[in-house]
């Protein structure tokens, strides 16, 4: 049987995180292959609404990762997402989401190591929550049909 | 005379001065329908003030009115909770305070459905308003919060599936009528995120992962600005419990940034401020 | 031609026993919940797609249920909701409902505070095209019965008919209250309403504290607009309707941005007129079954009562 791969969604701040996480590949450090990312120009651009999009539509985890706070790139833009997804990161466990499937961070453009890290970390603590079943959307109704017609037309 | 009938003569009295003396176009306040109940009104002139009351029946929030006739001056009746909406919308640039004469009064609390205290009004901690062009004088309502009987602390203390089952089980009653939205004086966006359709966020359907996200973010975009005054919970044709959450994120907000909404004029929601030293729980954050 | 039986309490239950055998039996009583619910509900599917073939829904129910117990404003809806619905051409889902579904209701025995069928020419022991009515008298119930079916399944278990004209015949309707009010002037309002789209002061003062909530429409046993949405997944998607309401903002809100009904008094004005003038000169009816939930639930308890009276001063 298949171990669970959890598909684990990133938003990466374009001046540091996602720059981290290409110094993490061009250094070659190994980190799990589960992270589908989305570059973001500043951590400041999250809209919790992204967070809730990508559970409801599969995702298993969210990681949004930005600059350490006093190094924005835009001075102040991840003062204000410190506030924005703390406080929205309380009310989605108080909801009931698992707090392992959101996860916030500071990575900055020289730390491709630590990049490494947070994704293996991500990755090991959303696996033994299988997949996101309960906060996600219920398409089961058409991928159904999707199947059956696609039989049906074989 | 019953305090309430007092109260009244006295909502009267500064009424009809305010439109005699302070120069208003029109007083935002309740009146009894012809059913007996208490429902919000407005008032045009002197002689229509004789209809004007209070009481426990209340329920609706008046400052949700105060935007639609901003360019006139608006007299307004105003307790401990639409007194801080007011100083919410004055923060946020809605209104301007010279358009605005509010009567001030001491506040009793007011009743759901079922004729019980309101879970907002149990809870209150300012009955009495923050802002005021006059006073009527008075203590309003006693804290009664019982902590054995907290539904905030009770869920806190429960385990994530307990969480994730009674937010579903609210989820699935909401029906997306958004009288929520319409009856909270904080809910003004011309364009609300669930009428954009590029993209679109969320869909009509009114089942539990829909109502998930329209409850949820309503929420964020209320945090800092909620006064807690219960009149989306008391709009609520279904009754889904909205009070538990709202008091959450204030509670939240509080907690992390030692803010309370609509209680000093001049502020900046706490949201749309930072401070450099902020509590921070990111991962590899300085220091960890 | 109806058919009228007489019935005792044991018969009644023996009845409702024997159905429950053969069809899905529903007790209903009257409720915030409209009956509407249940015939065109809330959300439905209509059908499945994918890129070059489309799949009915499958799932309509084809079963017949039996609902007993309904006051006659709920058993109004399916009268009300038929005039647009099932004009031509007939909305197949709410068709194959409506056509399996058999309403006895229970004539009322008291008013409620929001009730108003009386002052707008109903009543709360009207038959209102429901399949059959129960009135409760002495000894039991008198069951007046308008559908071939019903009728059949009675006449099967031995129950005696007598052929009445209608149900204006003359036979007891047992406690029926009948009280002492002045009716609404909702004639002028059917005949001159039209002259009211100028009268701003109206309108103004009407919806001075509406908060355009949407909660008088989703509860309204004849408001009936909805909205449709695709909802896609990859090649496939499916086709759902949702209510929407004349009362939210963008429901007019043209693709150019531009709205013709910008506030809320144009949209209150629409609804007003749309139940009580433009019903009529549609289908002969007005929209309203005066079940009162509009008012009762209503935040901010605007009572369509006054705004009729309001209305009708400004009729010329």
């Amino acid at each position: 049987m298949d171990e669970f791969e959890p598909k684990v969604i990133g938003f990466l701040c374009n001046w540091c995180s996602y720059a981290g996480a290409d110094l993490a590949g061009v250094s070659r450090f190994q980190y799990p292959p589960n992270v589908r990312i989305i570059r973001v120009p500043c951590s400041g651009r999250m809209n919790p609404l992204f967070i809730l999009k990508a559970l409801q539509n599969g995702a298993d985890a969210v990681l949004v990762s930005g600059c350490h706070p006093g190094d924005c790139h835009y001075q102040t833009g991840n003062y204000y997402t410190r506030r924005r997804l703390e406080v929205f990161y309380r009310m989605l466990q108080f909801a009931g989401v698992p707090k392992e499937r959101v996860t916030l961070a500071w990575v900055s453009a020289s730390e491709g190591a630590q990049f490494a890290t947070l994704i293996k970390e991500v990755v090991e603590k959303v696996k033994p929550l299988g997949p996101n079943q309960s906060f996600s959307r219920d398409f089961s109704d058409l991928e159904a049909y999707a199947n059956e017609s696609d039989r049906s037309s074989e | 005379m019953n305090p309430i009938d007092h109260l009244n003569n006295q909502l009267r009295e500064l009424a009809r001065k305010a439109f005699q003396d302070n120069g208003i176009e029109l007083l935002i306040g309740y009146q009894k329908g012809e059913d007996g109940i208490t429902k919000p009104a407005i008032f045009y002139s002197f002689e229509q003030v004789d209809l004007l009351i209070w009481d426990q029946q209340a329920s609706f929030n008046l400052a949700s009115l105060v935007r639609r006739f901003r360019d006139k001056k608006i007299g307004m009746i105003a307790q401990g909770c639409v007194s801080r909406s007011l100083v919410v919308l004055l923060n946020e640039g809605q209104i301007n305070r010279n358009n605005l004469f509010i009567i001030g009064f001491p506040c009793q609390g007011v009743v759901d459905r079922n004729q019980q205290l309101h879970s907002a009004c149990i809870d209150c901690q300012h009955p009495l308003p923050v802002i005021q062009d006059c006073l009527i004088e008075g203590d309003g309502i006693a804290r009664q919060s019982d902590p054995a009987n907290d539904l905030v602390i009770e869920l806190n203390n429960q385990s994530q599936s307990e969480r994730m089952a009674f937010f579903s089980q609210e989820m699935k009653k909401c029906i997306r009528c958004y009288a929520c939205r319409q009856a909270c004086p904080m809910c003004y966006c011309d364009v609300c995120f669930v009428d954009i359709n590029k993209p679109l966020w969320l869909a009509r359907t009114p089942d539990q992962q829909n109502n998930s996200v329209w409850n949820l973010t309503r929420m964020q975009h209320l945090a800092g600005r909620c006064v807690a005054c219960g009149a989306c919970d008391r709009a609520c044709p279904e009754g889904v419990n909205l009070m538990v959450y709202l008091k959450k994120m204030n509670q939240v907000v509080k907690e992390l940034y030692g803010y309370s909404a609509g209680l000093h004029l001049g502020e900046k929601p706490a949201l749309n401020a930072f401070q450099p030293n902020d509590p921070d729980f990111f991962w590899g954050k300085e220091g960890v | 031609m109806m058919r009228f039986f007489k019935l005792t309490q044991q018969d009644w239950e023996k009845f409702l026993q024997h159905q429950s055998t053969q069809i899905a039996v529903v007790s209903m009583e009257k409720s915030k919940h409209p009956f509407k619910h249940i015939l065109f509900p809330p959300h439905e599917t209509l059908f499945y797609f994918r890129k070059d073939t489309h799949k009915e829904l499958s799932e309509i129910k084809e079963n017949k249920v039996l609902y007993y117990g309904l006051p006659p404003c709920d058993a109004k809806t399916i009268q009300l909701l038929g005039l647009n619905l099932l004009a031509d051409p007939a909305d197949p889902y709410f068709q194959t409902i409506r056509d399996n579904t058999v309403i006895i209701s229970k004539a009322c025995d008291h008013f409620e505070p929001n009730c108003f069928c009386d002052q707008i020419g109903g009543s709360p022991g009207a038959l209102n095209g429901a399949s059959a009515i129960l009135y409760t008298v002495e000894d039991g119930f008198h069951l007046l019965v308008n559908h071939d079916w019903l009728s059949e399944q009675l006449v099967q278990m031995n129950f005696i008919p007598s052929e009445v004209e209608n149900e204006k015949a003359d036979f007891s309707k047992g406690s029926v209250p009948v009280r002492e009010i002045k009716p609404l002037p909702i004639d002028h309002l059917r005949e001159k309403g039209l002259s009211t789209i100028s009268k701003t002061a109206l309108w103004e003062k009407v919806s001075a504290t509406c908060l355009a909530c949407g909660i008088c429409t989703f509860l309204c046993p004849a408001c009936y607009c909805f909205d449709i949405q695709d909802i896609s997944f990859g090649r496939v998607g499916k086709r759902e309707r949702t209510y929407d309401s004349c009362l939210f903002s963008i429901y007019t809100t043209e693709a150019s941005g531009h709205n013709p009904r910008p506030t809320i008094k144009e949209r209150w004005r629409q609804r007003l007129l749309h139940k009580f003038t433009y019903y009529p000169m549609q289908y002969g009816e007005i929209g309203c079954t005066g079940c009162g939930r509009c008012i009762s639930e209503c935040p901010s308890h605007i009572d369509i009562r006054e705004v009729i009276r309001d209305a009708e001063q400004y009729c010329e």
